[in-house]
């Protein structure tokens, strides 16, 4: 019954039956590829199989790291994850076998890459790993922020910049006042913990003046 | 006490004002953030966790509760405005919803949309009202052999049976298991996977595999596979109110989906793909007007779906309260927010905390019927919120990804985590690998191995204890069944495919 909706669902918008159902998409119905005769080795879908492969070797040679239990156990620490990297190891053997015969990943349409998107992504997330500690959460908030806004085509840099800076600026100082919980420190979180000290006072201040207000009425 | 005791203590928790303020603000933050493309109601939750910090239990889980309703609210909206579904379960409310909006009647199908939601969505509440303690009563009779045996049920309906590919979703499942073998065994302390790195000993938290993989791949997978011309919001032109034809064909959608949405979201497989895909079908056959399906947008194709998907949402609460089982991502990271409260959901929480379950419980029922009153007249909000230019959208959505992260544990490691978890959820979009058998295999497998090891510990080390004791045996024949039956019955219409095509090649 289920397979039948499936397919009903992928009919009615035009699409082969069998192909996926996220295919259902598409601006006027349909975007079908169809399995070409003509498609070569899928080279990318080899890659993915092979990794899963390699990716299981890797965590087999951890799983034989995990040191005996010096205590008594039913079942040993390395039972469960010899289980995973097994299942691992077959399934990638299974993926590249798919791959070798014509592979899967072009069953959906996708976009073509775009590098210089992925580059600046890809920088902006090196980046705030490296600034985050030294510079602190706001500025590498900043920078994120431009850095994944310009991936995305934005070429209007300094509206970035300020609109990430507002965004980590206030997030912080929510956090700080809200929850009572400080996102690190850095060279402009420094200033805005000396504002939260600054105005405390005259923040209590001003609460006593209304409570007044409102006592006298 | 009785079910309807056990409601009415919960409505009296979840009735008190700073309660009601908190079921407030979840619907209000998880319909704002579901209606951004691309976040969906998993991904909500995570990015919002930290909000729950030094707020005690109760408020947290009822914020949360309005979270989870209030994106799946959200989603729809995007879907019908934007015809970018969040989520899967949201794909067949595009289908109809936007050609009803691109034809004038966006406002029609968003009203079909919200109200339908609130039908299943208090349907389903009630349903979960009900079900909740005979549940529980059936959970007593489950030993560790029979938990076990209930997981690998889920591990394959989850893997194996939802999704286009079991290889695919199987390869994920056990990606997941072993990240979430990751650090000290609990039982033996021994370290596992943690590749001599430190701060790995704590093992990997499910909020920043499920952010990295939701958030920071799926951003990182739009950045990269740019469309060639951006989607345009559809204006609403008409009017919110439904006119009385449209309710009249609404009405038995709602219904149809939610009674069809509520029971598959309650089993142990979840999703709310297959009853959205399931009532589609279903309404286009009852239609009076199949004709306006697929051309000018028929309202049955919207209300019943998204009553289904609504309806689901609350089945799937079902194992998570009961059971402490998750069944879908959401679910996942909901436990995964019980957990760090020290929570354990199951039979034990019922009994020893009732007033945190049913004002759970109660408390969907007020949010709810607040989405209801929120959505519709604040429409025109919504849609400035899906105005967002892309870069800044996306540049939000990372920063956010840092709070969550960093922004607790202030390691930079943790980020580090992230952004692979990231690069492994881009390669999983682009190659389309299904990232919910992750996050449940994550959560799911450190469970199961408990359990398969008190059941062995218990049948002093006799693995037959699997298949002796009747409940493990029938669960673990359902999930056999579960693998096998697509694949027969695939195999029996070849063959009939092939036979008749033989029969007619003979007769010509």
């Amino acid at each position: 019954l289920r397979s039948d909706a499936l397919n009903e669902c992928r009919e009615r918008s035009g699409a082969d039956p069998g192909s996926a159902p996220v295919q259902i998409f598409g601006e006027d119905g349909m975007v079908s590829e169809g399995r070409g005769a003509s498609r070569g080795l899928a080279w990318s879908d080899i890659a993915i199989g092979v990794g899963v492969i390699a990716l299981s070797g890797v965590l087999a040679w951890q799983v034989t790291q995990i040191p005996p239990s010096p205590l008594y156990a039913a079942v040993g620490p390395s039972v469960f994850p010899w289980i995973a990297v097994g299942m691992l190891a077959v399934l990638g053997v299974v993926l590249t076998f798919q791959a070798w015969t014509g592979g899967w990943a072009d069953d959906e349409p996708h976009d073509p890459l775009d590098p210089v998107g992925l580059a600046w992504f890809a920088g902006g997330a090196i980046l705030n790993i490296l600034l985050i500690e030294r510079i602190g959460f706001i500025l590498s908030s900043t920078i994120l922020f431009i850095c994944t806004a310009r991936a995305f085509d934005s070429r209007r840099t300094l509206r970035d910049a300020i609109v990430g800076f507002l965004l980590a600026l206030v997030a912080y100082a929510g956090f700080d006042q809200v929850l009572g919980y400080r996102i690190g420190d850095g060279f402009v979180e420094t200033y805005v913990q000396r504002f939260f000290v600054w105005v405390t006072p005259h923040w209590e201040a001003f609460r006593q003046f209304l409570a007044g207000l409102r006592g006298r009425g | 006490m009785d079910t309807l005791g056990f409601l009415a203590q919960g409505f009296a928790v979840a009735l008190q004002p700073q309660n009601l303020a908190w079921a407030f603000a979840g619907v209000f933050i998880g319909t704002a953030i579901g209606v951004l493309p691309g976040l969906g109601p998993a991904l909500t939750i995570a990015l919002l966790l930290p909000l729950t910090f030094k707020v005690e239990p109760t408020a947290a889980l009822i914020l949360f509760a309005g979270i989870y309703y209030g994106a799946m609210y959200g989603g729809s909206t995007t879907s019908i405005l934007l015809n970018t579904p969040g989520e899967s379960a949201t794909i067949v409310t595009a289908l109809e919803g936007n050609r009803m909006a691109k034809s004038g009647r966006a406002g029609a199908a968003l009203a079909t949309a919200a109200i339908g939601s609130f039908v299943a969505g208090t349907i389903g509440t009630i349903g979960l009202t009900l079900l909740a303690r005979p549940v529980v009563e059936l959970a007593l009779l489950f030993g560790p052999a029979e938990y076990f045996s209930l997981m690998v049920l889920c591990f394959v309906t989850v893997s194996a049976v939802l999704g286009n590919s079991a290889i695919r979703g199987l390869t994920c499942l056990a990606l997941g298991i072993a990240i979430g073998m990751i650090g000290i065994d609990n039982q033996t302390g021994q370290a596992r996977f943690t590749f001599g790195v430190l701060e790995l000993l704590d093992g990997v938290g499910v909020l920043i595999v499920a952010v990295g993989l939701f958030a920071v791949g799926e951003t990182l997978y739009l950045a990269s596979h740019k469309k060639r011309e951006e989607g345009e919001v559809i204006k609403v032109k008409d009017s919110i109110w439904m006119s009385r034809e449209d309710w009249a064909r609404s009405w038995k959608p709602w219904l149809r989906g939610s009674f069809l949405g509520f029971p598959i979201g309650a089993m142990p497989a979840g999703g709310a793909e297959i009853p959205t895909f399931l009532s589609y079908w279903m309404e286009k056959r009852f239609s009076k007007k199949p004709e306006e399906f697929g051309t000018k947008g028929a309202i049955e194709g919207v209300a019943g779906p998204e009553a289904a998907n609504n309806a689901s949402a609350a089945g799937v609460l079902v194992p998570l309260l009961a059971l402490g089982l998750p069944t879908s991502a959401t679910a996942a990271i909901m436990l995964s927010a019980f957990q760090s409260y020290n929570i354990n959901p199951g039979p034990q929480l019922m009994d020893s905390r009732p007033d945190l379950v049913w004002g759970l419980i109660a408390s969907l029922y007020i949010g709810n019927l607040m989405l209801l009153v929120l959505n519709l007249p604040l429409v025109g909000l919504w849609v400035k919120i899906l105005k967002i230019p892309t870069p800044l959208l996306y540049g939000g959505i990372l920063v956010f990804a840092t709070i969550g992260t960093y922004g607790i544990s202030r390691s930079p490691m943790d980020l580090i985590i992230l952004y692979v978890m990231g690069g492994v959820g881009y390669l999983m979009r682009r190659f389309d690998f299904p990232t919910a058998p992750v996050i449940i295999g994550m959560i799911l497998g450190p469970m199961a191995e408990q359990n398969f090891r008190q059941a062995l510990t218990i049948s002093a080390g006799e693995m037959s204890t699997f298949v002796t004791r009747p409940i493990s045996a029938t669960l673990l024949a359902l999930a056999l069944l579960a693998v096998l039956a697509p694949r027969l019955y695939a195999i029996y219409a070849r063959r009939n495919a092939e036979r008749a095509a033989g029969g007619a090649a003979t007769s010509a």
